[in-house]
């Protein structure tokens, strides 16, 4: 079977939320920084978590967020110097395995946004936490030590970041889920015109 | 008509667009927004269109591009048709159009790659896109800008290269969706002036939708009116004499006393370093006085604005609200006191009905509910939009968002108002009755500061116009480095980065892995990457170094532990300064080639560069969205609970939702394909 490419609307989409996700970021994190919440909790993972969804929910077929991973994990690997706790390329790993972890995850209960949300969320979130773990220890970086120390933290904290990214996009998908932008994203037809 | 005009108009210009009895419903709309358009566009038209806010004016012109319902699916009665000069071998329609916001449209990163995108995508050989690139530029008298990066043009530049990327694809019809809407006056000139020579001596049909009744009556052969889903030819001169200004005027109204209200003294501030964008202004602006501060684009007037409204800090100098300094003041400290109202109405927007949009302000600022009520009633009223009370604000033309926008800062009963652009996105009633509302609020003792590049507006509803100057170029532009480093090949620099991560990891003799990071700073000395720029990101992975040394210290005791938290810092060192290396000495257009090189994909390559495009862009936007938000009361700290992001993250995701768009409609206008 040959997978439906996407439309320049789905590909443009998908481009713009990355942007977003590194934009919004830089305007974000200093602030949450300021709090100082951040010493407790990655609140400034919520933004990107809940983006990921969503962008899902707007192009909602399996290999979106492979996509979306895969290029956040390329640019990342080049402006990133410590996101996901590795060096380079190696990012593109844990990186790709995470959206196709969350790409088959929102694959079930197609029918039931919630459930599939609240499924991914949590267990994708559990299951990108225990992969880099993997992965940092298969690299043999040094920091996996810490990171096999801090596993249980990790894995509570993840889960609860994981938790409030489901519930915002709940939330926002209820304010933009049938709006006119949406519709007309999803509904961009890719055939030759017909003049 | 002159003679020249009726010749154009008659049965010897080719005709090339028929459009005959068209109706179009949108996705989202129950009626019909076109109920029967009919128009013929011949070669050499000049053709002018305008129409209230909201009238179909852009699914007009979307329908004439083939945009709807080739890619954007809609309800399509009656018939478009096209003669064959329009219809290319690659399946693209010779109509070029050119939207109001040129940011979007721009998804390359240097002039002439955005000037070549279009005719790359249509397979021309280089030859061929080299002389259109070149006939582009000329045409629109812009040359001296080819080798520009798109992030360091101003707004009329920008919009000017939008025009031209559409022309090298060599349109037969080029539309024009309200080019004029971001640019300021001379620049708007500019680049009608171009299109009007374009028209003249190529032929080149030319629509132009705009609300300047004025600019049309200057260029346009044929001028139509869009109002009840229907064109109607009119005589724009006689439209002119109806509406004698596009606005009302107030000179003279309700003139300034008593003590200054908002005192700016020797105000300076710098983005960066000594660029200043705004030098030594002072200033002083009475209670009950409208000020119109006016100038270029990139002249400083928002600047001026944010500092008063405290959303940046004054490099030099002080701001006095009565006797109260309040510079540094943060924005939401100032909200109850004054009212921004944002140039793009969805950066605040996120509510789902209008009547709750409206109550956001005044329910954060305090203002009894009950009041707040009445007060949004009225508002709505006197800006002609109760009937939208119960509609979702998102899902509102650009015109409607833009009065809901202005009645939610209204709604918080401030004494001082600052409107940004409040004129953009509105017709010429809807302008009129701005400058009313103004008027109105002028008489109840309230303070208005209007930034504009609209002079008319600024003449009619101000009692003085305050015109800053562009003392200094404010673009920031990535000074050109002859150093090695920059002009080394992008995938030899991956390579090494690759080469260095292995090296590192298989040695654990700390001697060599200083040696590296030695070599490694000096490569900085070398690539000229001032060390200002890194110590702000390296000063964060210095504070964490302690904490690692203490883990280690802890899991494997005093000697192995400091022996290896030593090895991991400068491990980790390498890895970190290399990356930064790379990133401030790699162009991002050498970089997408390179990528491209590497054989990927090239939608992967082509969103690799879009994004690095739009980062800043978005980033931007996102800083847009927070800073209306703070004006209008919102607290920083209730981020702590999920329901607070929303104010933030609504209309962050529905401006991106709105630029991807944009650029889908840019890419498949200009022949992009997934291939």
């Amino acid at each position: 079977m040959r997978l439906r490419p996407f439309s320049v609307a789905e590909l443009s989409f998908i481009s713009a939320m990355i942007a977003m996700d590194f934009g919004s970021g830089f305007v974000i994190k200093p602030l949450l920084g300021a709090t100082g919440v951040m010493n407790v909790i990655r609140l400034d993972m919520i933004l990107p978590m809940m983006m990921l969804l969503v962008t899902r929910l707007v192009v909602d077929r399996f290999g979106t967020l492979i996509l979306y991973e895969g290029v956040w994990g390329l640019l990342a690997s080049m402006a990133l110097p410590a996101s996901y706790g590795l060096p380079g390329l190696l990012k593109m790993i844990p990186a790709i395995a995470h959206g196709l972890t969350l790409d088959t995850l929102m694959s079930l209960f197609r029918n039931y946004h919630r459930l599939r949300l609240a499924v991914t969320g949590v267990v994708g979130g559990a299951v990108n936490t225990l992969l880099l773990m993997l992965v940092r220890i298969a690299f043999g970086m040094p920091w996996s030590k810490a990171t096999k120390v801090f596993l249980g933290v990790n894995l509570a904290t993840g889960a609860l970041v994981h938790g409030i990214a489901v519930v915002l996009a709940i939330l926002v998908w209820r304010g933009i889920g049938s709006s006119v932008w949406v519709k007309r994203i999803k509904s961009w037809k890719a055939e030759t015109p017909n003049y | 008509m002159g003679e020249k005009d009726q010749k154009l108009e008659g049965g010897d210009a080719k005709l090339l667009i028929e459009v005959e009895g068209l109706q179009l419903r949108p996705i989202g709309s129950d009626e019909p927004v076109l109920r029967g358009v009919d128009l013929n566009v011949r070669e050499g038209d000049f053709i002018g269109i305008f129409g209230e806010s909201g009238c179909g004016k852009t699914l007009l012109c979307l329908a004439l591009s083939g945009v709807i319902p080739n890619n954007i699916p809609a309800e399509l009665k009656g018939r478009i048709s096209y003669s064959e000069e329009l219809l290319t071998q690659s399946g693209v329609l010779g109509v070029g159009l050119v939207f109001q916001n040129p940011e979007y449209q721009l998804l390359s990163q240097t002039v002439e790659d955005e000037i070549a995108f279009g005719p790359s995508n249509l397979g021309w050989d280089e030859e061929d896109i080299a002389e259109a690139v070149s006939w582009a530029l000329k045409s629109l008298g812009i040359e001296h800008l080819r080798d520009r990066r798109i992030d360091t043009l101003s707004m009329g530049e920008k919009q000017r290269v939008a025009v031209a990327s559409v022309l090298s694809m060599r349109p037969k019809v080029l539309i024009l969706d309200e080019p004029t809407a971001y640019v300021d006056p001379q620049g708007c000139e500019a680049l009608l002036e171009s299109v009007r020579e374009l028209n003249e001596k190529f032929k080149i049909a030319v629509i132009l939708v705009e609300h300047d009744l004025q600019l049309l009556a200057r260029y346009a052969r044929r001028t139509y009116k869009l109002e009840d889903g229907r064109l109607h030819e009119v005589d724009v001169r006689v439209e002119i004499a109806k509406n004698p200004s596009s606005t009302a005027d107030f000179s003279g109204s309700s003139p300034a006393s008593g003590k200054p209200l908002i005192k700016v003294e020797n105000l300076s501030f710098a983005y960066q370093g000594d660029l200043f964008v705004l030098k030594d202004v002072n200033l002083e602006i009475h209670q009950g006085e409208c000020v119109a501060i006016v100038g270029h684009n990139g002249s400083g007037k928002t600047t001026l604005a944010k500092l008063i409204m405290g959303l940046l800090r004054p490099t030099e100098g002080r701001v006095y609200l009565g006797s109260r300094e309040i510079s540094g003041t943060k924005p939401e400290e100032l909200a109850h006191l004054i009212g921004y109202i944002f140039q793009n109405p969805d950066h605040q927007i996120f509510a789902g009905k209008v009547y709750d949009e409206c109550l956001y302000g005044p329910r954060n600022i305090g203002i009894p509910e009950s009041r707040a009520r009445k007060t949004v009633a009225s508002l709505l009223s006197q800006l002609h939009i109760s009937h939208l009370g119960d509609r979702e604000p998102i899902n509102l033309s650009y015109g409607e968002k833009r009065r809901v926008n202005i009645a939610s800062v209204l709604a918080m009963e401030t004494e001082v108002i600052i409107l940004d652009e409040p004129t953009c996105g509105l017709d010429h009633v809807n302008i009129r009755r701005l400058g009313e509302l103004i008027k109105r609020l002028n008489r109840q003792g309230k303070t208005v500061i209007v930034i504009t590049h609209d002079l008319d507006f600024a003449r009619a509803v101000s009692h003085r116009i305050i015109k800053l100057e562009r003392g200094k170029i404010v673009e920031h532009v990535r000074a050109k480095s002859s150093s090695p480093l920059v002009r080394l090949d992008p995938l030899l620099k991956l390579f090494i980065s690759l080469l260095l991560i292995l090296t590192s990891f298989a040695v654990k003799r700390v001697e060599i892995l200083a040696c590296i990071n030695l070599l490694l700073l000096l490569a900085f000395r070398l690539g000229r990457v001032p060390f200002n720029k890194i110590m702000p990101v390296w000063k964060r992975f210095l504070l964490g170094y302690p904490a690692m040394v203490l883990i280690f210290v802890l899991s494997q005791g005093v000697g192995e532990g400091l022996f290896n938290s030593l090895v991991f810092i400068l491990r980790f060192q390498i890895i970190f300064l290399f990356n930064l290396l790379f990133v401030y000495t790699t162009d991002t257009r050498r970089l997408t080639r390179a990528l491209m090189r590497l054989k990927l994909p090239y939608f992967i390559c082509f969103m690799f560069s879009t994004i690095m495009r739009m980062i800043p862009l978005l980033s931007e936007e996102a800083r847009r969205v927070l800073d209306a938000q703070r004006c209008r009361g919102f607290r920083v700290k209730r981020l702590i609970y999920p329901r607070n992001w929303l104010p933030l993250v609504l209309p962050m995701l529905v401006t991106t939702l709105q630029r991807a768009e944009q650029m889908a409609i840019s890419m498949k206008l200009r022949g992009f394909k997934m291939g």
